[in-house]
């Protein structure tokens, strides 16, 4: 099995290198899809329906068609309509402004029909049925009289009603692409987390070979998993193009960006906890639902972290339809929420159990990295002295807490992943695989790995990322971008410099197997004076351009990963305010690439974290069925006000390889905050958002009680 | 129950900010409808006239990272937007477009602006800095510099908003504490989370150096 290079020969991987795209990034010179311009282009925009179900009876096109700057109209093609925002029709003309203006030509009757868009409403007898295959759909574990009866049989229960609101991806860049055809072939620039994937689903769409398109992406501006497949809106740009004979661009406004390309699906659970007199779980039992939108799928795995006993899991677990925007994977789908509530109930049953939390996690976590890491998290937060014995005890006013969350995450690593690695004679390297960066830093990765993998400064190698020409990459979801992608970059150029040492071997009078590079000097292994500097080595190919492409082994990447994080927080009791004071976050993720792109994807999550335990919340009407919040003013994201200090210590593993971070140091954020809630006030939190008023609530019930 | 006539809500769009006007342009419109297979070459739809309507446009002038400039442009375009698809000013980032999250902030007379709720005439005669408008040849402007040593970037959407807004600070106060770069960079998003490092960035140039 393949290895990594010993990490005192890197120069780069397991450093803080900044960006290779960070001057791209910084001056403007980036182009996104959102930037492409392209001669005689057109502006696509789609019409959406303003109810929330309705069947779709006649539609007429005939006045947008009219519209002197329409070029092209589109009917969906839809008999029903499922939610507010669900396409209708498309146009694109020659500039927004027109298109805007030509769809409020397009005259649809629609017939409406009844809806629901909450998961009480969706759940209630006599609920309309707003899916052929029903509302609901049931997922069961468990023997619940069996674990009711181990419950009453434990020395402490507890319980808690969770509730997890869905939380819209709210990628910057919306999602859209620029669409233009050449003959029979398909250039389209797509904001997307898989290139590869885009071009099979554009030939698919479109019956044609894979060959004739060409899928790009440069940069893009965040996904968060939501923009995996090219969407109606990639559809619609390129038929729209197709029809037109013209480029067209279509991104999404930002309200569409709210209502129809993903969201997390919502967690509302209701658990129940047992405890044995030493402090071990005995069971857990849990009823819960939640909404993916219109498709429903809105699972979460459970039991999360802890052991509980074979047999002593119970689970009722209702994934509900409601007439929304259907759900897509967001960043670690499904463990947020397992976090949130395991966080909430295993800190009320220490407490219950009379047990400070960190040692009842030390109890309970089987995980032996956790263990390691709770010890580090809980010194660096200040436990000992920051955690309130008796909850709510800390000052008046303004009071302060601790709390700690949990995590884990998979990883692992794509084996079809290839990259081609060019060796010129001038002495620069172009290392190229058609893998996407969607702010997570890869392509400074690839160029991190491939510089030390060949033994040369980075500014000899030139990687090139985003393409569907370069090398077949997977996509990226999952946190498996870095675990398939370095790994292949890593084999490719090492079979590149063996082909470079057999080129020069005779120069230097040595077998190549005796060659080594290092700092940009190829030299002899067993004697240091039989050197060649790289540009001088690459010479010798003597205007042949070094050509190879190889792909993923076996050794250089694993998965399963484990994290903590324990925040501070203080919570003004007068106005309701939660404050985020400081975070630790403790995370493995194996041999740790770059340790400054690291931190951001840690910094990042938590944020993202905390903005959805505070202030995100997707909110429908129930009378209109309408989303009222479809915007970045009322749908509140964290601002530069709202972040904390953040401590990130990275449990660097080298020997396990590398393994992804994009997602688990999402999971642990908002169990620590809400942990840290309750520690500050004495008062128990359990649902999101936990906004200024849910706050100001909650006191005034205990005060009263 | 049904419905019949105009969208005029429809949820694609949620702006009044510019006005109707009557666009100029002719040509042949295709239909289709999305589930069917190829089209072929053949317009379905109707042929409109090829009259010529009248078009409004005005021509603004303004000073775009010291070049000055004259442009025509219709009036109910964005100051953004004609950055943006007009100019190829890339750089300035269409978001929200309704002043929420600072992504197209530009610095209009030595003030920043979202450039997305300023209709592009009522910039005329204004001098305006992009981020385009930061770096000198290949030598980053000290921002740029101090964004990309601390990493205050990732998916950099957000980046030159936030690098334009902590020009706006340091200009107007050379050294801030960190409660003052929040605040004063409060009017921006990173959906990211780059925050940290942002702000790492900027007590970097705090002391004068960021605000040239
Ligand atoms: S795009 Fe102008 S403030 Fe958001
Ligand atoms: S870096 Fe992606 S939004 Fe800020």
């Amino acid at each position: 099995m393949a290895q990594w290079k010993p990490l005192e020969k890197m120069r780069y991987v397991a450093h803080d290198v900044p960006r290779t795209d960070g001057p791209a990034k910084v001056t403007g010179a980036a182009k996104y899809t959102a930037d492409i311009v392209l001669p005689g282009m057109l502006y696509g925009m789609i019409l959406r329906s303003p109810h929330a179900h309705a069947y779709v009876k006649n539609i007429d096109l005939s006045g947008a068609e009219k519209h002197p700057a329409v070029k092209a109209v589109l009917d969906m093609n839809k008999y029903t309509v499922r939610y507010y925002g669900d396409e209708v029709a498309a146009v694109a003309a020659t500039s927004p402004e027109l298109a805007e203006e030509a769809l409020d030509l397009i005259k649809v009757q629609y017939e409406l029909l009844p809806f629901v868009v909450t998961e009480e409403a969706a759940m209630a007898p006599g609920a309309p049925r707003i899916a052929e295959e029903g509302n609901v759909s049931w997922e069961r574990a468990g023997d619940k009289a069996k674990v009711e009866q181990i419950l009453a049989g434990s020395s402490h229960v507890v319980e808690a009603d969770i509730r997890c609101q869905v939380q819209v991806h709210a990628c910057l860049e919306s999602h859209g692409a620029v669409a233009q055809w050449e003959g029979d072939k398909l250039k389209i620039w797509i904001s997307t987390q898989g290139v590869h994937g885009c071009r099979e689903d554009f030939a698919t769409y479109f019956e044609i070979d894979q060959d004739k398109v060409e899928v790009i992406c440069d940069y893009m501006g965040g996904g968060f998993g939501s923009k995996f497949p090219v969407g109606v809106e990639g559809q619609v740009a390129a038929r729209l193009a197709k029809i037109a004979g013209l480029p067209v661009k279509l991104m999404l406004s930002r309200k569409e960006e709210c209502l129809a390309v993903g969201n997390r699906p919502s967690a509302n659970m209701k658990l129940k906890m047992g405890g044995d007199s030493q402090g071990k779980i005995t069971a857990l039992w849990q009823e819960s639902n939640g909404t993916g939108g219109i498709s429903g799928n809105a699972g979460f795995p459970m039991p999360y972290i802890f052991a509980v006993p074979e047999g002593a899991y119970y689970k009722k677990h209702a994934h509900v339809r409601i007439n929304a925007g259907t759900e897509r994977p967001f960043r670690a789908p499904g463990h947020p929420m397992s976090a949130f509530g395991t966080d909430i109930i295993v800190d009320m049953l220490a407490e219950k159990a009379g047990i400070d939390p960190l040692r009842f996690r030390l109890l309970n976590d089987p995980d032996q990295s956790r263990q390691k890491q709770y010890k580090i998290g809980a010194e660096r937060i200040g436990w000992e002295t920051r955690w309130n014995k008796v909850p709510g005890s800390g000052s008046t006013g303004k009071k302060r807490g601790v709390g700690i969350g949990a995590g884990r995450w998979g990883g692992g690593g794509a084996r079809s992943t290839k990259v081609q690695v060019e060796i010129f004679p001038e002495g620069k390297v172009v290392v190229s695989t058609g893998t996407q960066d969607l702010g997570t830093g890869i392509r400074t990765l690839v160029h991190q790995v491939a510089a030390d993998i060949l033994g040369i400064p980075m500014s000899y190698v030139t990687p090139q990322i985003g393409r569907t020409i370069y090398p077949f990459s997977t996509g990226s979801g999952g946190s498996i971008t870095t675990g398939s992608v370095t790994p292949a970059v890593n084999n490719a150029c090492n079979t590149a410099l063996t082909r470079l040492f057999e080129k020069v071997a005779p120069a230097l009078g040595v077998d190549a197997g005796d060659l080594a590079c290092e700092d940009g000097v190829i030299y002899a292994i067993a004697d240091r004076s039989k050197s060649l500097k790289w540009k001088e080595a690459t010479a010798l190919l003597q205007g042949e351009v070094l050509n190879i492409t190889d792909g993923w082994v076996e050794g250089l990447s694993s998965s399963g990963v484990a994290g903590c994080q324990f925040a501070e927080v203080e919570v003004d009791t007068e106005t309701g305010r939660i404050k985020p004071l400081k975070y630790v976050a403790v995370q493995d993720f194996g041999l740790a690439v770059n340790t400054l792109t690291s931190r951001s994807q840690i910094n990042g999550a938590i944020v993202m974290g905390i903005s959805w335990c505070l202030s995100e919340d997707r909110t429908m009407d129930p009378k209109t069925g309408t989303m009222v919040n479809p915007n970045l003013e009322s749908y509140k994201l964290s601002g530069p006000m709202e972040i904390p200090e953040i401590e990130v210590i990275i449990d660097h593993m080298p020997e396990r390889g590398v393994i992804g971070l994009g997602e688990p140091p999402q999971v642990p954020v908002a169990g620590a905050l809400a942990n840290a809630v309750y520690n500050a006030t004495g008062v128990r939190i359990t649902r999101m958002p936990m906004t200024a008023d849910v706050v100001l609530q909650a006191l005034a019930k205990k005060g009263g009680a | 129950m049904s419905e019949s006539g105009k969208n005029n809500s429809h949820p694609g769009k949620g702006l009044n900010r510019r006005s109707f006007l009557k666009g100029m342009g002719t040509g042949i419109v295709g239909s289709a409808t999305l589930s069917q297979g190829l089209l072929s070459a053949a317009p379905q739809g109707p042929t409109p006239s090829s009259k010529s309507q009248d078009i409004t446009s005005a021509t603004v002038t303004m000073t775009i990272n010291g070049k000055r400039q004259s442009l025509e442009v219709e009036p109910r375009e964005s100051l953004a937007h004609v950055l943006r698809e007009r100019l190829q000013l890339t750089g300035t980032k269409i978001v929200c477009d309704r002043g929420e999250c600072g992504a197209c902030t530009v610095i209009l007379n030595g003030r920043t602006v979202y450039s997305c709720m300023m209709l592009a005439l009522e910039a005329e005669g204004a001098r305006i800095t992009t981020i385009e408008g930061l770096a000198v040849g290949e030598k980053l402007h000290p921002i740029q510099e101090a964004f990309v040593k601390h990493d205050a970037l990732m998916c950099g959407y957000c980046t030159p908003g936030f690098e334009l807004a902590l020009k706006g600070l340091l200009d107007q106060n050379p050294n801030p504490n960190l409660q003052e770069i929040k605040r004063g960079l409060s009017g921006n998003i990173c959906r990211c989370g780059t925050y940290p490092h942002i702000f790492n960035a900027a007590l970097e140039l705090a002391g004068g150096k960021g605000g040239k």
